[in-house]
């Protein structure tokens, strides 16, 4: 069963990404000037020794303690915007996911990001697109191939199957059912890049990285001098 | 310690985007590696039978053989970019006797071929694995794999109708259909328009046949 993790570990994921890009963009002169190279270091060395100086003296300046908490505030509301902007212009409740397993091998392995989609503007859901689905009561998104469809439309039922899988999925679906509907199915993917949800699938399995990532990641925007 | 973190923290964001606008654009020559794939489906052999879904049920079902003959050039399919083309074949035919929607669609036969760049990942037999590994020495793409020839295949999957009936049913077609799927990049099917570069399949559909009754025992 390739199943997926989606939404808040995903998140996570954008926010990093978004908080190293971020860092890396909006000091570019200081790294690539090299006449300034000399000076900032030595300033930057000293400002290391002094560090837990400087936090203490940030207890003391209000004002930039609470423009740091406010940044920080800003890239993970801006994560959380760009998360739920892509499922509006999708239409899927998790528009990005993130592999677990290997049933759908060697297109997809663990780890892989799959891009979703999940409007119908040209045609219907049809044979041969592989969506993800979620089965009525249980909580594991699973992403398969789609193999047969009888019927149009809303009510069209719908088969799928793992590539990698020697039958279909009749045996994971719900009790007394046997077929998918259109509404079961969270999106079909469009975009794959490779390897990237590992750090999810990390955060994740070892839950006390979160507590560290963000533990750090705060430590990081309180730090941080503009 | 807050300046080393820093630092890395930096090269990190650097590389990502790197590795992603490079990612974007080997993903964009896809757009201009051609695709005129042809394709010639043939029926051969036609057989409804009675059976069971599984072991423990006991619905009896109609279940269509096809047996089919496949000539298929696939191999602009593969380039750099192409991690695997799943090639399928479906077996299409209308709700209600002559209606013109083929709005019933099922697999019937279908097929993982990976690039020499992707092999290591297929689920397979250790002897098979060495005899594909073999089979593209030296290669990490291999065109020649798209090339397909199969005589009398036997279909890997028999179907069936929700009604359980499927005998004589009318105005049936193969259909011959890919995905690419890639290293990086958007995921395509075959289309049923030319898309710049993308050519539609040539041919790729059977001639329309009806399946027969139901199979008598002696």
């Amino acid at each position: 069963m390739a199943t997926v993790a989606g939404s808040l570990d995903t998140l996570y994921c954008i926010t990093t990404c978004f908080n190293s890009r971020r860092n890396s963009t909006s000091q570019p002169r200081r790294h690539w000037d090299p006449c300034a190279i000399g000076p900032l270091y030595s300033r930057h060395l000293q400002s290391a020794r002094l560090s837990t100086a400087t936090m203490l003296s940030m207890l003391q300046n209000p004002r930039q303690a609470a423009a740091q908490v406010l940044n920080f505030a800003l890239i993970l509301s801006s994560a959380f915007m760009m998360w739920k902007g892509l499922s509006v212009i999708s239409d899927s409740p998790s528009p990005i996911v993130v592999v677990l397993s290997g049933s759908m091998e060697p297109a997809f392995q663990r780890g892989d990001l799959l891009f979703l989609w999940n409007r119908n503007l040209l045609q219907d859901t049809s044979v041969g697109e592989v969506v993800v689905y979620n089965v009525k009561d249980k909580d594991i998104p699973i992403v398969h191939r789609v193999v047969r469809k009888y019927g149009e439309g809303e009510d069209a039922k719908l088969l799928t199957k793992g590539d990698n899988n020697p039958s279909d999925d009749t045996e994971l679906y719900a009790r007394g059912q046997d077929y998918l509907v259109r509404k079961d199915i969270i999106g079909s993917v469009v975009g794959y890049i490779p390897f990237v949800g590992y750090v999810t699938i990390l955060l994740s399995e070892h839950p006390w990285l979160k507590t560290v990532m963000l533990g750090v990641m705060g430590l990081f925007a309180i730090l941080q001098r503009e | 310690m807050h300046n080393t973190l820093n630092r890395f923290q930096s090269v990190f964001g650097f590389f990502t985007t790197v590795a992603f606008v490079l990612g974007c654009f080997i993903a964009a020559t896809d757009l201009y590696a051609e695709r005129a794939p042809t394709g010639t489906l043939k029926v051969q052999n036609l057989q409804v039978v009675k059976g069971r879904p599984h072991y423990y049920s006991s619905v009896q079902e109609e279940y269509a053989i096809i047996k089919f003959s496949l000539d298929a050039d696939l191999s602009q399919l593969f380039t750099w970019n192409t991690k695997q083309v799943f090639v399928y074949v479906t077996a299409e035919w209308p709700a209600a006797k002559g209606g013109v929607n083929a709005t019933n669609e099922a697999v019937i036969w279908d097929s993982i071929i990976t690039n020499p760049s992707a092999d290591h990942l297929k689920n397979i037999g250790p002897a098979t694995m060495k005899k594909l590994k073999k089979s593209a020495k030296g290669k990490t793409v291999a065109p020649d794999r798209g090339i397909l020839s199969l005589r009398n295949q036997r279909p890997k999957y028999q179907i069936t109708h929700p009604s359980r009936k499927i005998a004589d049913t009318e105005n049936v077609k193969l259909k011959l259909h890919y995905n690419v799927q890639p290293w990086f990049g958007l995921l395509t099917w075959n289309q049923n328009q030319d898309i710049g570069f993308w050519k539609a399949i040539k041919g790729g559909v059977s001639a329309p046949f009806s399946l027969p009754s139901i199979k008598k025992k002696n």
